[in-house]
This record gives structure tokens, sequence and C-alpha cells, in this order.
């Protein structure tokens, strides 16, 4: 397996759309969706950016409501209902609250909020920067490799890849679908996974494997949260 | 072909394009600059309450990236022939929102307890266990 780097051809805005996550989204617009998508990024980013560098702990737990709000819009675009359904409710109404319990139990002086940004911070922070550039660079730009049938569908889903270079029928096949969403049942997929693909990320959809097939990480996790929670009460337990 | 430093003009704006397009990739990329800076609360801030919400920026931004995949295993079941490869992604990620819950809790305890018996939450005191 060898891994091809190849810069790709300027494309016209067409091209560009032909192969994007957005066109295969139940109801909503291409257009739309991006605008969507580029709002909920610039409020995450923007909200974890002053998180993390709040001076008071009060207004980084609340500056967490509007980072989660734009997680569960991006979950929404991403077709998972029932996950930012989740992210609301266990982030935005159970840790959140709990986090703003702890800073309110722990009653901080004004001198405990002292932060001092050092060069070590600096040098952290141009390093990450350096890191997270490289990445984002290298998604928009470097090749992916595409040997399989799974590689070359990802290179296509990431844009480096047209779809006339990989297997005429699948590209077909992903165009049809292009246009008429999920309604048309004549393209390859079976008319089940078609119903599966539609019904995607509802509760129907991840309860049934997360009680079949997935039975025993979903009891591993209820003891988990078991052992945390004694753990969370031994810990904060006064001694006698 | 051109090397990795020479930016033509047009070649910028078509990969900006695509960052700025709702797509696997530029999900990938939001994911990554949202864990990084996340990584970076944990490593330069000194109070351990932030730290433990930077550490929940990391865990979201990890979900993000298993929902992304999700998403685009879904539109591609046709062609992996893995219908619900799509579903363990976001039970995964389901996973992850129970693991944050029992990390806040069992943190949130510690930062407690530290702050019961030390009167501090400040990282740079927290030195008791050094060797």
């Amino acid at each position: 397996m060898f891994y091809l780097i190849r810069t790709q051809e300027a494309g016209t805005k067409d091209e560009v759309h032909d192969n994007s996550v957005s066109e295969r989204a139940r109801g909503v617009a291409p257009a739309m969706e991006d605008f969507v998508f580029l709002l909920a990024a610039g409020l995450c980013v923007l909200s974890a950016c002053a998180i993390v560098t709040c001076k008071n702990p009060v207004y980084s737990v609340i500056l967490m409501l509007p980072f989660f709000l734009g997680m569960a819009t991006l979950f929404t675009l991403l077709q998972a209902s029932f996950l930012a359904a989740m992210e609301i409710m266990v982030y935005g109404g159970a840790i959140l609250v709990v986090f703003l319990f702890v800073i309110m139990l722990i009653n901080l002086r004004p001198e405990d909020l002292k932060d001092d940004f050092n060069f070590a911070t600096y040098f952290t922070y141009v390093v990450l920067c350096g890191l997270v550039g490289g990445m984002i660079l290298s998604f928009a730009r470097a090749g992916v490799p595409h040997d399989g049938p799974l590689e070359k569908a990802f290179a296509q889903e990431i844009g480096v890849l047209q779809p006339d270079e990989a297997a005429p029928k699948e590209a077909a096949a992903a165009e049809g679908e292009a246009q008429d969403g999920a309604s048309k049942p004549a393209a390859a997929p079976a008319p089940a996974q078609r119903k599966g693909r539609a019904a995607f990320g509802s509760v129907g959809s991840l309860g049934v494997p997360l009680f079949t097939q997935f039975m025993i990480p979903f009891e591993l996790i209820g003891l988990l949260l078991t052992v945390a929670i004694l753990g969370a009460m031994v810990l904060s337990k006064k001694k006698a | 072909m051109h090397g990795w430093l020479l930016l033509g003009a047009d070649e910028l704006s078509h990969w900006l394009g695509n960052l700025l397009t709702f797509r696997l990739a530029s999900c990938l990329a939001l994911a990554g600059a949202l864990f990084a800076i996340g990584a970076w609360g944990v490593l330069a801030r000194r109070n351990v309450l932030l730290v433990l919400i930077s550490v929940e920026l990391m865990l979201n931004a990890v979900m993000l990236a298993f929902v992304a995949f999700a998403r685009a295993h879904v539109n591609l079941a046709h062609v992996t022939g893995r219908p619900y490869a799509g579903e363990s992604g976001q039970i995964f990620a389901l996973s992850i929102i129970a693991l944050a819950a029992a990390e806040a809790a069992v943190g949130l305890a510690i930062v407690i307890a530290y702050f019961r018996n030390k009167g501090s939450v400040d990282t740079r005191e927290i030195s008791s266990m050094r060797g």
C-alpha cells in the first residue's frame, strides 16, 4: 500500500459540490447547510477560545453553553439528532451545572484567579497553532491513500479524488443519490439499507445496535458510571 | 504537480472553498482546531477547574470527529458494504458522553477534596506527590 500525494487541480464550483457531504442531506439545501455549518463552527471556535482564556472560571463555564449549542448544531447537521439531544441534556444540563456548583462551592478568592501567561504558555500556543495549521493544510491540499474501495470513497468524500478517477459505477450511484435523496429506489443500495439511512441517527437506529451488538460495552458503561458515582462520593466525603 | 509550499491563488481559493463547505474534511479540521484549543487549555492554564473544562473541550472535539466519520460511512454505505458502520461511530460518541460525565464527576470530587485539604486549586501548588 502506498501513499500517493497529489495536489489538486483547481476545479470549478460544481466539481467541488459534486462529492460534498452536503448534497446527500435530507431536506436542507447545500448552500444553507454550508451557512449553518460555518455559523456553528465559528460559534464553537470562538466560545472555545473564550473558555480557555477567561480569567474567571464562572465565565468559562457559562461560555460552555454556546459551545455545546454549537456542537449540537453540528451534530444535527451530521444527522446525529439523538446525539445532539444528548449533548444538550448531558453536557448543557448536567456537566455544566456540576461545574458551576463546584465553582460556587469552593468559593475562589480573587488571588486564586491569577493566571500568569509566561514564555512556556506562548511557546505551547505557537507549537499547537503550527500543528493545527499543518493538519488543516494537509486536509485541504494533501492526498490521502486511495487503494481499496474504502480509501477511494473517503478520498472522494474528502474531495482529493474526483469521482471520475474512481470506479465510474460508484460515482454514478453517488450522483444519482445526490440528485434525488433517499426517495428513489433505483440505485445500488438495497431498500433495507436505504430505510436504515433515512432513519440514521434516530433513537431507534441507535438503540437496536446498542442493545444487541454493543450490549456488553453498554453494560460496562453503566458499571463505569456506578463506580464513578461511588468514587466521587468517597472522594468528596468529609473525613470524620 | 506543484510543490508543497507553492500556493497559487486559484488553488488557494479552491482549498479554502473545500474547508468552508460542509464536508468531512472541514469537520475534521474543525475537530482538530477545537482539540488543539482544549489541549492548550490543559497545558497552559493553572486553574484545575479550567483544566477539567479544557478536557471536556477535547472530548467534544473527538466526538465531532467520530460523528463526522459516521456520517461519511452512512453516505458511502453502498461503496463500503457496511450499512451499520455509521451507527457504530455514533454509539462510540455516545459512550464518550458517558465517559465525560464520569470523568467530570470524579475529577470535580478530587478538586473538592484537594481544595478542602490545601485551600488551593492552582496546579503549581499541587506537588505533594512529586518524587
